[in-house]
């Protein structure tokens, strides 16, 4: 039995009137690299958010790492990790102040090796002391990644990480999760693309009117772009 | 239906304490002695300002429960609260300056500081009412309402502190108002404060109920225009 | 290292790369300085009653317009959920920002001071007194400002909606205590004598600052 990370039951979250998550149920399982699917607007990035501690969720439980998560839990955030299509960098700063501010912020030992390390692995070394304003949005997501595993967490999340991405760098962030998947960190992504990422993925899931309705795992993948399509179809009615 | 006769007995006794109240201010109290009649504006002032005041108590109780438990009922609380206070609160600077003209000559003086503090409350319910109108979503619009409130009422008695260091440096004699209340003077004032309690709490009760409805009216039409957004 | 550190060094670094709060706080307080100058030439006036309410002006409108980007900047650039992402508490980034903010105000005062020693002809005060009691206003206006500064980035309009919340809270406090116990300055007294109501706005300041601290983790979890 693989350990459990995360544990997701009966989350609801409403803006305002509007019900997004009407009783989300999920867990998630140490290695998995599991990809939530959605059309445009179904509530991915809220389910992302509430999943990673950023937003709280309107009621239900969430777990992680066994550990139940209440409102100002801070000590769990360091075992989480989020790349989001914003690469929360500050413009102003250079590519290692950021990454210092961040290693700072998160108590990194051995800082200047870790930026050093990192930098190189996502092939912005030769661009560290510029500023993060002047670098193309390939160059930021390389850059956020560095930032989103900085600090070693345990669970990484993804909210649409190959957009704005060229081939050079969805290679780089593939090479990357994989190998970091083989050290034993858990990858939970969100994407409305699939054609991408679907193949690195062991678990799959469609998010459709609030809920997980279908997920698939390991051989059953075959069937699941027929079902994506069909749920698809369902949503527009 | 017990809510319904709740609404409708405290407005009974506002009519009715209403009433009695304007007799009393009007006609049975004698003219005061140095003032006279326009003296009677007094006890609608002060009961106006009290209540006021008793409105953003409410404001800041209702925000710091909703902080707490996050239950929007009592944002709505806060909110009806502080509407019906900046009524009051207008209505007490406006009688307020009537009468500071019959008793000082002028319509304003900084130095007094009821006057003052009646006006910080009004420019805090201001802004509290414009930030609820710029807010961007219904739990933004509570928690952030509420947090303002929470400093607002932490700033009034800040500011007459504020108030009284100035006087300090620039001291004026304030004319007193003139003798003690004669026995008639205060039945009539408790009765006007009385009545505005009671029309406070009506038009509370009644304010409260008109934004629950309209939640709930929000909801209806969110669920029947579906959830293809 | 430390939260707080942290977030102070990063925002003295940003804001000095930047320059958007402080360029904004000159060109305004220099703005109001000039036009007060400009406008007593015309008429007769006793300079040293009008000294301190003007500089006090400077100061507010100046510390109005130029406080906004503290909190809207984070959520213009997309970088405030990395902030609620990392194990630190709300009151860290509060209390970072408001360190931060305090300092480059306070070097923008004494600058503007030093202007309007320039522009006005009045005769200069007992000079610790005077920088002591600036310091200890100042503190009242950027902890509150940095809490209504946080409010108004979550509404729309937010440029218009950080003055018409400051005012109220702000003015009637901090600003018109300082403004009075800063003409006695002027007037020639010195911090034994003003003693007392420094202490009182010292008071209102630790209140903010406490206010501020406990109440920032509701407004920042929108």
């Amino acid at each position: 039995m693989r350990e459990k990370v995360l544990e997701a039951s009966n989350i609801y979250k409403s803006f305002g009137c509007l019900e997004v998550l009407n009783g989300v149920n999920l867990t998630i399982n140490r290695g998995d690299r599991y990809i939530l699917f959605g059309s445009n607007g179904v509530g991915k990035t809220t389910l992302v958010k509430i999943l990673s501690t950023i937003l709280p969720a309107d009621s239900g439980d969430l777990i992680l790492f066994g550990k139940k998560i209440k409102r100002g839990s801070k000590d769990i955030k360091t075992s989480i990790g989020f790349m989001s299509h914003e690469p929360f960098l500050y413009n102003e700063l250079s590519a290692w102040e950021n990454l210092n501010f961040y290693c700072n912020i998160y108590s990194v030992k051995d800082k200047k090796k870790r930026i050093e390390s990192l930098l190189k692995e996502v092939g912005l070394y030769h661009r560290s002391h510029d500023r993060v304003g002047s670098f193309s949005r390939g160059m930021k997501q390389r850059l956020s990644l560095a930032r989103a595993i900085l600090h070693s967490p345990d669970i990484i999340f993804l909210d649409e990480p190959y957009a704005g991405l060229d081939i050079r760098a969805q290679d780089i962030l593939n090479n990357l999760i994989l190998s970091l998947n083989q050290e034993g960190k858990t990858f939970f992504f969100i994407t409305h693309d699939i054609g991408k990422g679907f193949d690195i993925a062991n678990r799959s899931g469609i998010l459709s009117k609030g809920q997980i309705v279908y997920e698939v795992e390991g051989e059953e993948k075959k069937t699941f772009p027929d079902k994506y399509r069909d749920i698809l179809k369902e949503e527009t009615g | 239906m017990l809510k319904n006769n709740l609404k409708f007995a405290v407005f009974g006794l506002a009519v009715i304490f209403t009433l009695i109240s304007i007799y009393l201010a009007l006609i049975y109290t004698p003219p005061h002695e140095t003032m006279g009649d326009v003296q009677r504006i007094f006890y609608f002032h002060v009961a106006s300002a009290w209540i006021s005041y008793l409105a953003f108590g409410i404001t800041f109780v209702a925000s710091l429960l909703y902080l707490k438990s996050k239950d929007y009922k009592w944002d709505t609380i806060a909110f009806s609260s502080a509407e019906i206070g900046i009524i009051f609160c207008t209505l007490g600077i406006i009688t307020g300056s009537l009468w500071a003209k019959s008793v000082w000559g002028v319509f304003w003086i900084w130095e007094d500081f009821k006057l003052f503090v009646t006006l910080v409350l009004w420019l805090v319910f201001i802004a509290y009412l414009a930030l609820r109108a710029n807010a961007k979503s219904r739990t933004s619009k509570a928690n952030l309402s509420a947090v303002f409130s929470i400093i607002g009422f932490v700033c009034i008695p800040i500011s007459l502190g504020a108030n009284r260091i100035w006087q300090q440096f620039h001291p004026t004699v304030i004319a007193s108002s003139g003798g003690s209340l004669q026995a008639s003077m205060a039945l009539a004032l408790v009765f006007a404060v009385l009545a505005f309690t009671f029309l406070y709490m009506s038009l509370l009760l009644i304010r409260v109920d008109i934004e629950i409805m309209k939640e709930k009216l929000e909801k209806i039409k969110q669920k029947l225009g579906g959830l293809n957004v | 290292m430390n939260a707080v550190k942290a977030i102070f060094i990063k925002e003295l670094m940003v804001e000095f790369r930047n320059k958007q709060m402080i360029n904004s706080y000159l060109i305004l307080s220099l703005m109001i300085i000039a036009s007060f100058r400009f406008a007593f030439s015309v008429i007769d006036f006793s300079l040293s009653q009008f000294a301190s309410p003007i500089l006090w002006i400077s100061f507010f409108f100046g510390g109005m317009f130029s406080l906004s980007p503290i909190y809207k900047r984070e959520i213009e650039q997309g970088t405030r959920e990395g902030l609620l992402l990392a194990p630190i508490s709300s009151s860290s980034i509060y209390l970072g920002k408001l360190l931060a903010n305090l300092l480059i105000i306070f070097c923008l005062e004494l600058f503007i001071m030093l202007i309007f020693f320039v522009f006005f002809p009045v005769g200069i005060p007992d000079i610790f007194s005077l920088i002591t009691i600036v310091a200890i206003g100042t503190i009242g206006i950027v902890s509150l400002g940095n809490i209504i500064s946080a409010i108004s980035s979550n509404l729309s309009q937010s440029e218009v909606m950080l003055p018409v919340l400051l005012v109220p809270v702000l003015l009637f406090t901090v600003v018109m205590s300082s403004i009075s116990v800063t003409s006695n300055v002027f007037a020639g007294a010195y911090l034994l004598d003003i003693m007392q109501e420094a202490r009182f706005i010292l008071a209102f300041d630790v209140v903010f600052i406490a206010v501020g601290y406990l109440l920032i983790d509701y407004i920042l979890e929108n």
